[in-house]
């Protein structure tokens, strides 16, 4: 899967639509191909849930 | 906006995401990251809007349709945007959406099941309403007497019932929550606690300039990591000694690492409390919950600093995976991590190695510039660390299951992190250091690597007669670990070390308090205190009394090593697996168990 970025792309492409600038009122009725590939793009990331756990080190002594 | 009009896509530019790898950005790229989790909140929210609609109506259970939510939440942000954003950016909003978008696509859910998670937007709306000071009406879940407002507060009610309704009301900026005849008043203050009313706490701790506002939420029912929870309140003094651990927590991580404390402030909504477990720091997080960190409470405030760095590593490397792709979603556990006991899939692996590459950079920090007292235990944490993540990264560069944008943020990792690795370090924290890491690498691979058969049978067959058969010490990466441990994890070594470093000079502490270490045993102190005669002794009898124990079987490797270069040390702690292996087979034998350390020394003058 690993092939070379030269850094000289201008952005980290996503699937996802802005909407900063839609309410919520105007996304309900959103019928389009950008929200269709949004749509698809988080449902396909809700399907694994990542989820961290860990002991980060022990803790001993009040004070400090 | 039209709703055919094209909208443009989120983006991130490569000098972000390269500041973002080195563990940089500060506030500017949360920020940025910040606006992505608004837009897929959102997005989240438009497809449980469609999957609600194809949903059957006895869904819904005894509420109203989820569409009276999300019209009363269109009321809020037409009267108050920023009352709709805050709940919308609500960590658990998006753990909340997230869970019940799943059930919704299980077509075999049965409605009970389903009804009380559809039913907790009535809940966000209302919270949202609340906080705009709209006059409303709408009936919400009331789980086991609980009814939460998330960001708000909780109502409780007497009842024996798991799930019910209540309706909250509000007019005139008074909001009553009624159940049958029974009513709770929400204080003009909501943040107080009152009669059946626990009030959503909130931390808000200054440094010079820098304020870190959070909400302590021991009462969100999503504020778990794999499913609702019930409130599970903390006492007030415990509320308080969180707040003076956070003060001075973020006064030291604000002065030591300032643009990471930038970022903290910009990104971290709430801390879960949990509670203190001695010797350890549990803490966790979910990508769903941008901006939640679950964190066990410490002793002291530098083990806090330590936690927030690692969870907001997290937190923020999880907000970036909402828009890029750094790696296949592999679940093998494939792979070991000195985190964890477990094996771990990659996505596990990027995520502890960002994490504790954050550790790294705040113990090196602490060492150099923190409390006097934590200077010896960070220059530990420092050399313990920074090994550990660059060896995880220079796995991670090799697997062929990160993209090419995964190699270039492991780029970025390793051009902050590779200078580390010579940096100078006392010579008895890089001695602790490498000795806790052998240890746990070694009890890894005696819990997870199967010896190999064939090794095992013709190893056990030459012992009698001391024929030499070749034996090739198996790599991690050459087989699948088991999920399955075999044998009892203990840390009680490590925890011994980290007690017997935290000791003031002339301070017995660990004498004085290593019975109360889980697990730790007489030969695990004498080790610790540098007796490695009496440690060798002591696990010598403990594998006597139960030739499986795998902390004696390492044990017995680390003292003996302590004792100068030794064959069966070398054997003990490179192969144990296949040393318990051989010993396993020939007790069956009616020559009976051999003595450990001569097996041990005949293995590994097989392996070369």
């Amino acid at each position: 899967m690993n092939s070379s970025l030269t850094g000289t792309e201008p952005v980290l492409p996503s699937e996802l639509v802005d909407l900063s600038a839609t309410s919520l009122s105007e996304l309900r009725a959103l019928d389009n191909a950008a929200i269709s590939r949004s749509l698809r793009h988080v449902r396909a990331q809700i399907e694994y849930v990542g989820v961290t756990e860990v002991n980060c080190a022990g803790s001993y002594v009040k004070g400090d | 906006m039209s709703v055919t009009e094209s909208l443009p896509l989120h983006h991130l530019s490569w000098r972000d995401f390269d500041d973002l790898a080195g563990g940089g950005g500060g506030g500017r790229v949360v920020r940025e990251l910040r606006n992505v989790e608004r837009s897929r909140r959102l997005t989240l929210l438009r497809l449980f809007d469609d999957l609600v609609a194809a949903t059957p109506t006895e869904s819904f259970g005894p509420l109203p349709s989820p569409v009276a939510a999300l019209l009363l939440l269109i009321r809020v942000q037409e009267h108050a945007p920023d009352k709709f954003d805050l709940v919308l950016d609500h960590p658990y909003t998006g753990s909340w959406v997230g869970h019940t978008i799943r059930l919704l696509q299980q077509p075999d859910t049965a409605a009970e099941a389903v009804w009380p998670h559809l039913g907790h937007l009535h809940a966000l709306a209302a919270a949202a309403a609340v906080h705009a000071r709209l006059d409303f009406e709408a009936a919400v879940p009331m789980w086991q007497g609980n009814v939460v407002l998330p960001t708000i507060g909780a109502a409780r009610f007497e009842t024996a019932s798991s799930y019910l309704t209540a309706t909250v009301r509000a007019r005139d900026g008074v909001v009553d929550i009624c159940h049958g005849a029974a009513s709770v008043r929400v204080p003009s203050d909501p943040s107080a606690d009152a009669p059946g009313w626990w009030g959503m706490r909130h931390l808000t701790v200054c440094a010079d300039d820098r304020t870190l506002s959070v909400r302590l939420d021991d009462l969100d029912p999503y504020r778990g990591l794999y499913g609702p929870l019930p409130p599970d309140r903390i006492d007030a003094d415990n509320a308080v000694e969180w707040h003076a651990l956070l003060t001075d927590a973020w006064k030291l991580v604000d002065r030591l690492m300032p643009d990471t404390a930038d970022a903290i402030a910009a990104g971290l909504d709430s801390i879960v409390p949990r509670p203190t477990i001695p010797f350890r720091l549990p803490s966790a997080s979910t990508g769903e919950a941008f901006g939640s960190a679950i964190i066990s409470k410490p002793d002291d405030p530098v083990s806090l600093g330590a936690t927030l760095v690692h969870e907001f590593q997290h937190i923020r490397l999880g907000g970036l995976l909402h828009m890029a792709t750094l790696r296949a979603e592999d679940p093998r556990q494939r792979f070991y991590t000195p985190w964890r006991d477990d094996p771990r899939p990659l996505p596990g692996v990027l995520q502890g190695l960002y994490a504790f590459f954050g550790v790294a950079e705040y113990w090196r920090a602490v060492a150099v510039n923190g409390p006097d007292r934590a200077r010896r235990r960070a220059r530990f944490e420092f050399a313990l660390w920074r090994d550990a993540t660059w060896r995880t990264l220079r796995t991670l560069q090799n697997d062929k299951e990160m993209t090419s944008e995964g190699q270039r943020f492991l780029d970025g990792v390793a051009e902050r992190l590779g200078p580390w690795q010579s940096e100078p370090v006392s010579a008895d924290a890089l001695t602790l250091a490498a000795d806790v890491a052998a240890d746990h690498l070694a009890g890894w691979r005696l819990r997870h690597m199967p010896a190999d058969p064939d090794d095992t049978a013709a190893v056990a067959t030459s012992w009698p007669a001391r024929q030499h058969v070749s034996v090739k010490i198996r790599m991690l990466e050459d087989i699948a670990p088991t999920r399955a441990s075999d044998g009892v994890w203990t840390l009680a070594r490590t925890d011994l070390t980290r007690l017997a470093l935290a000791a003031e000079p002339g301070q017995a502490l660990l004498a004085e308090r290593w019975t109360t270490v889980p697990g730790a045993t007489a030969a695990d102190l004498a080790y610790v205190q540098g007796r490695s005669a009496d440690a060798v002794q002591g696990y010598r009898a403990e594998l006597v009394e139960d030739p499986d124990s795998a902390t004696a079987w390492i044990g017995l490797g680390l003292a003996l090593r302590r004792q100068g270069d030794n064959p069966a040390a070398r054997a003990l702690l490179g192969c144990p697996e296949l040393v318990r292996a051989v010993h396993r087979k020939l007790r069956d034998e009616p020559a009976g168990a051999p003595d450990p350390e001569s097996l041990a020394e005949w293995i590994d003058s097989l392996t070369h």
